[in-house]
């Protein structure tokens, strides 16, 4: 196990802040400020060392501070004990990544500084359109799996030449035999998507289920992947089958591009059967189990991002959140009211105040 | 406009060169002004005398100033193998490796159809032509290992199934992305003495 923490935060030109040097504390760390004045940006910031991309879906060039033309995040990290530097920098639609001032891969990024993210939006997980779960699955296996990610990579990639070449047979400019090499790749790294989301899945669940037999009072909580084709064989035969039918509409119609993925509380879906209450505590649960499978796969606790989730769970809840934190090497967390905080987080933490684009510690 | 006319136009036209972005335009045709008579006349014979003596070589797509180029000339060279490529600077990566010493085949391009790039555009009957002459047995698909490169040689791999040569492909275990061009000497040789049969 090495142990992982965030230590100096840089930014340039990002969201709301014009420059800011930020030493954080291992541990516990309090963000409080009134709504608006940048919290999430900064989580959002340190979410992006991780990734190299916004956690709230937005665009790179909607990252850069009104009227600059480019951003940079700067992280000095300690893992394990080495200390560890990692800059983005992000201008005229390219970003440069250099970890310890060498130039590097966005690829090499992964895993370096796993974070989990849990913000009031999560709960789209549940009830929003399965994009949103696939993003979440997609963002998730990448972290922990290079090749995922190039097969992803990949795979869009192919997605958008078929898509193209369907819509060229179409209207009479390319010849049908030309769809082969395009649907024998498909499949092939479709197929790998595929049983890497199965994988991951069920996986998880084993962390799932203990936890909300804990906090859920003996109900039992399930992830079950819905992949829209899974035998390479039937979605081949689909393929030759329905040939014209994607000509026509111009749009490859089978693939894990269409996956998704539900939660089931005691047999029963949860988007439509479980209470608001039965709900937040899902995504808490998937959220903690994250952290613990990721800490077990990839060696290392992720640093914790809580985005104005605490106000909204019950004190029993409340408790689950807290064990995942005193486990944690460090966590992020914001509030805009710190009296609705428990007690005994707010004794072990470094409280931070924002306010006018800088962040102070309050003693 | 900030430039004189003359100047506007030296600038734009070095800012349409691939790599050069407005500033280096404006630094390039700084020095260009800036230098002699005879530096500037230099580079602009050299530019034309390059436009007017290379071209395509007839055979395998290879740049030369004669009419086959010094490889496919070559008669130390295996003739019965044919290394089939994207572009002419993947020629010159291979030959780097000191590996390989067959004939290449350049394609002139890849297939990609959000490009607008089909087979057809491809200089791939110019390749027929030289297999239907029977003297090579073993055609090795090079082209790189993204999705554009290996479409292209599974649409080629198909293609020559009937024939009766052995087809083969690099055995990538290149970097991401995998362009060819990009990849070290030693991963290349590498990928060559490991190519393996397409099925
Ligand atoms: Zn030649």
């Amino acid at each position: 196990m090495s142990a992982l923490s965030l230590e100096k935060l840089r930014l340039i030109n990002f969201r709301s802040y014009e420059k800011i040097s930020w030493s954080c504390e291992p541990g516990i760390n309090i963000i409080y400020g009134p709504n608006g004045v940048g919290k999430t940006n900064l989580l959002e910031s340190i979410g992006y060392l991780g990734i190299a991309r916004s956690f709230r879906q937005k665009k790179d060039q909607q990252l850069i501070n009104w009227g600059h033309h480019l951003f940079k995040i700067k992280g000095n990290c300690i893992i394990g004990g080495e200390p560890t530097e990692i800059e983005i920098v992000y201008q005229k639609n390219k970003k440069e990544l250099t970890i310890n001032g060498f130039k590097s891969k966005f690829l090499q990024l992964l895993g370096i500084i796993p974070v989990i993210y849990f913000g009031p939006d999560d709960l789209n997980l549940l009830k929003g359109a399965p994009a949103y779960r696939r993003n979440f699955l997609d963002r998730e296996i990448s972290i922990l799996d290079k090749i995922y990610c190039r097969n992803l990579q990949e795979y869009r990639k192919i997605l958008l030449q078929r898509n193209d070449l369907l819509k060229s047979i179409k209207e009479g400019q390319a010849s049908k035999n030309e769809l082969e090499p395009w649907n024998i790749q498909l499949i092939d790294i479709g197929t790998k998507i595929i049983k890497k989301r199965s994988v991951f899945l069920n996986e998880i669940m084993p962390f799932i289920n203990s936890l909300y037999q804990k906090i859920g009072r003996n109900e039992n909580l399930s992830l079950i992947y819905k992949p829209n084709i899974e035998d390479p064989n039937e979605w081949r035969n689909k393929i030759a089958i329905n040939k014209n039918k994607e000509i026509q509409t111009g749009n490859t119609l089978w693939g894990p591009h269409r996956d998704d993925f539900s939660f089931y509380i005691n047999n029963y879906d949860a988007r439509n059967f479980a209470s608001q209450g039965q709900q937040r505590t899902a995504i808490l649960v998937l959220k903690i189990a994250e952290a613990q499978y990721f800490e077990k796969v990839i060696g290392k606790m992720p640093i914790l991002l809580f985005d104005d989730v605490f106000s909204e769970l019950d004190e029993f809840r409340q408790c689950a959140l807290l064990d995942l934190l005193v486990n944690s090497n460090q966590a992020f967390i914001t509030t805009a009211e710190i009296n609705k905080l428990p007690q005994n987080l707010i004794n072990n933490a470094t409280i931070w105040e924002i306010y006018s684009g800088k962040i102070c510690k309050k003693i | 406009m900030y430039y004189p006319g003359p100047l506007n136009k030296l600038i734009t036209a070095l800012g349409k060169l691939p790599g050069i972005g407005p500033k280096t335009a404006q630094r390039l045709a700084f020095h260009l002004l800036n230098t002699s008579d005879s530096e500037a006349q230099g580079l602009a014979t050299a530019i034309m005398e390059a436009r007017e003596k290379i071209h395509y070589c007839s055979i395998c797509g290879n740049f030369t100033s004669e009419d086959i180029c010094r490889l496919c000339a070559d008669s130390n060279r295996d003739r019965t193998i044919v290394c089939v490529v994207e572009e002419v600077r993947d020629v010159i990566a291979l030959e780097k490796t000191n590996q390989y010493r067959g004939l290449y085949h350049v394609l002139n391009g890849v297939i990609s159809p959000m490009d607008g790039v089909g087979p057809d555009k491809l200089r791939i009957k110019q390749l027929l032509t030289r297999l239907q002459e029977g003297e090579i047995k073993e055609v090795v698909l090079a082209t790189n290992a993204d999705v554009e490169g290996e479409a292209t040689a599974l649409y080629l791999a198909n293609l020559l199934k009937p024939l009766s040569v052995k087809v083969t492909r690099l055995a990538y275990g290149l970097p991401v992305g995998g362009d060819l061009e990009y990849a070290d000497q030693v991963t290349l040789a590498r990928a060559f003495t490991g190519r393996h049969i397409i099925e």
